[in-house]
């Protein structure tokens, strides 16, 4: 998912003659992964587009910043992440009780969304995935989903690379048990 | 029916609803809704976020912030100005009363105060009987004033 010549990229985005249309290349080429990567923490489509949007301002704004201590990417990765998981603190504090009782909604409510056409068994997967604490629920995401690597997550999530190795496959161990659990019932 | 090792085989066993191959077309598939595990995006919905939607919201963002701050900076302007005029302005000292001021107010008919009210306001140096008019003064006035005819005058 790098960009060829990411340096001199970079440099085109934070030139204020040719920071448009690199920004209009930075969206077209990271929009879908972006949206998806929001979408599986958010799970709701307006949210992850309000999500999706404030992510490519904070980008726009703060490339300017931009040190090139890591990979444009999981830095753009870096912002999404923090800006879904911030909505979604802000929407527990205004709606809910906690984090927890919000989720549990929302998952609750999957099958009434006009966004989800999940049969019964995606529809239990995204239960099970939501009882996960946060970081096995992010490292499953991105590993699992969106097959990133274990090195571009430690960068994203700030965690070492063994810890999420180690959150992963408790993860997959969790989901794995209660899958088989449902589909020896059904 | 065939026999196929012995096992009677119904080719037409499973039946499908009528027309349902013919409904089944590409643009149902690949273009109405993208699918991820269960998860689907309303249509055209990549094709429309472009930087354009990306500058607008910037935009309504900052006359937001602007919108927020005014009616906050305004406020705490308004309590600024109102502290400094209560300071500075509150305290009046009686010296700058001008007396005409009050003798107007007093002579005002809405101002009326009885006798007592009056005996109240004067303090002892008022009513100091020396300081009045004496019955010279009258004489001297009267005399100044030549048109004044003294002996059909009464003086009380």
């Amino acid at each position: 998912m790098q960009l060829k010549n990411e340096s001199r990229f970079i440099e085109d985005l934070k030139n204020k003659e040719t920071q448009n249309n690199a920004f209009e290349s930075l969206l077209n080429q990271y929009k879908e992964p972006l949206y998806w990567h929001i979408r599986k923490i958010v799970l709701n489509h307006d949210d992850a587009d309000d999500v999706l949007q404030n992510t490519f301002i904070k980008i726009f704004k703060g490339i300017k910043n931009f040190k090139g201590e890591s990979k444009l990417y999981t830095w753009m990765y870096r912002i999404a992440t923090n800006e879904s998981l911030n909505f979604l603190k802000l929407k527990a504090k205004k709606y809910f009780n906690s984090s927890e009782e919000m989720m549990t909604y929302i998952v609750k409510n999957l099958k009434e969304d006009p966004f989800f056409d999940g049969d019964e068994l995606q529809h239990k997967l995204q239960v099970i995935i939501s009882t996960l604490p946060q970081k096995q629920k992010l490292v499953f995401q991105m590993k699992y989903e969106q097959n990133m690597k274990f090195k571009d997550i430690s960068e994203i999530l700030g965690t070492s690379i063994g810890a999420l190795k180690a959150s992963y496959h408790i993860a997959v161990n969790k989901i794995k048990k209660e899958i088989n659990e449902i589909q020896t019932f059904l | 029916m065939d026999y196929n090792n012995n096992i009677p085989i119904n080719k037409k066993r499973f039946i499908t609803p009528k027309g349902y191959f013919e409904s089944i077309r590409y643009e149902n598939i690949s273009e109405n809704k993208i699918k991820f595990k269960g998860f689907i995006v309303p249509k055209n919905y990549f094709i429309s976020l472009d930087k354009q939607q990306i500058f607008n919201r910037i935009y309504i963002n900052k006359i937001k912030y602007i919108k927020t701050n005014f009616y906050k900076v305004a406020s705490l302007a308004a309590i600024f100005i109102c502290l400094f005029y209560i300071l500075n302005y509150s305290e009046l000292d009686s010296y700058d009363i001008n007396s005409n001021d009050v003798i107007n107010y007093v002579n005002e008919d809405f101002f009326i105060l009885t006798n007592s009210e009056y005996s109240e306001l004067l303090d002892s140096d008022d009513l100091n009987y020396t300081n009045l008019i004496t019955y010279g003064d009258i004489e001297n006035y009267f005399l100044e004033t030549s048109n004044i005819d003294l002996e059909n005058l009464i003086i009380e």
